[in-house]
C-alpha cells in the first residue's frame, strides 16, 4: 500500500521481463492488479507507472471478454 | 500479410470429435481466405468467471495465423454464426509473439494423456517463472515504513556507538528473510489455485 513520504518504483522498470507478462493470456498475473470483487486497482496504490498501468488495464479488459478475469464478482457463482 | 491471435470459448457440452469439427471448420475457412494457421492449442476446459449464456464452463482454443486485413471480417462472421463459440476475441499481434509448435490440434487430442503431463510440467515451469519474477512486487508491498525505523530504533538503542553503515546491514537482512517467508507462501496459494483449474 501507498505510504506518503515513501517513495515507490515501478515494478515494471526494475525488472522488464515482467512487461512480456502484460498480456490477457497470462490472467493470472494480471490477478494481482485487480481486487477481489475485479476491480482494477489505481496505480498509485500499486505503484505501477503510468506507461504500463495504460497496458495493464488494457490487457486485464481483454481477459474480461474472454471471461478468464470478471467484471465484477458475484459471491453467488460457484 | 498481417499476424493476428483469436481465442475462443466452445461449448462445454461438445465431446472431442465434435470439438476438432468446429476447429477444422475455422480452419477451412481460414484457408477458403487465404490465411495460414501457424500456431493452435488447446487450453482444455476451464471455468469461465462469470456465465455465458447460462453456461459455467468453456473449453479454450488459442490460434494463431496470418492473413490479410480484409479477410478478418469473414473470419469474424464465421465465429459470429456459430452458435457453439460462446465468445471469441481477435486481436492482431506482432511476428515476434507467434508461439512455436504444432499447427494442427489432432495430434493433440489424441496423445492428451501425454500432452496432459507436458502442460502439467510446462505449468509448473511458468509457475517458477511467475514467482521468481514477481518478488519484486511482493518485497516493494512488504517494504513498509513502520519495519524499517523500528528496527533503526532498536539498533540505535543498543549500538550508539556503532557506525551507521552496521546498522544498515543489521537492518536488510530480516527484511530480506521476511519476504523469502511471504514468497514461499505465496508459492503454495499458486499451487492450490492451479489444482482447482
Amino acid at each position: 500500500m501507498a505510504i506518503l513520504g515513501n517513495t515507490r518504483i515501478c515494478p515494471f522498470k526494475e525488472d522488464s521481463a515482467l512487461i512480456d507478462k502484460i498480456d490477457y493470456k497470462e490472467y493470472k498475473f494480471l490477478r494481482k492488479f485487480i481486487t477481489e470483487q475485479g476491480k482494477i486497482i489505481p496505480a498509485h496504490v500499486t505503484g505501477v507507472s503510468a506507461k504500463y498501468q495504460r497496458l495493464i488495464a488494457m490487457e486485464i479488459k481483454k481477459a474480461r471478454v474472454l471471461a478468464l478475469l470478471p467484471f465484477a464478482a458475484d459471491p453467488r457463482y460457484s | 500479410m498481417n499476424y493476428y491471435e483469436t481465442v475462443y470459448i466452445i461449448h462445454p457440452a461438445l465431446q472431442e470429435g465434435r470439438l476438432n469439427d468446429i476447429v477444422n471448420k475455422f480452419h477451412k475457412k481460414l484457408e477458403d481466405v487465404q490465411g495460414e494457421v501457424l500456431y493452435v492449442t488447446n487450453w482444455g476446459k476451464k471455468k469461465l468467471a462469470y456465465p455465458i449464456d447460462k453456461q459455467k464452463y468453456g473449453t479454450y482454443i488459442l490460434c494463431q495465423y496470418s492473413i490479410n486485413g480484409e479477410n478478418i471480417k469473414n473470419i469474424s462472421q464465421e465465429l459470429e454464426l456459430n452458435p457453439n463459440i460462446l465468445r471469441y476475441l481477435i486481436t492482431k499481434i506482432d511476428e515476434s509473439k507467434i508461439l512455436e509448435g504444432s499447427n494442427t490440434l489432432d495430434i493433440a487430442i489424441n496423445d492428451s494423456d501425454e500432452n496432459k503431463t507436458k502442460s502439467k510440467e510446462s505449468k509448473e515451469s511458468k509457475d517458477v517463472e511467475n514467482n521468481d519474477s514477481s518478488e519484486q512486487v511482493l518485497e516493494e508491498k512488504n517494504d513498509t515504513i513502520p519495519e524499517e525505523t523500528a528496527q533503526e530504533d532498536i539498533n540505535n538503542e543498543t549500538d550508539d556507538e556503532s557506525d551507521s553503515s552496521n546498522n544498515e546491514e543489521v537492518k536488510e537482512k530480516p527484511d530480506d528473510e521476511e519476504s523469502s517467508q511471504k514468497e514461499t507462501e505465496n508459492d503454495n496459494d499458486d499451487e492450490n489455485t492451479d489444482k482447482k483449474d
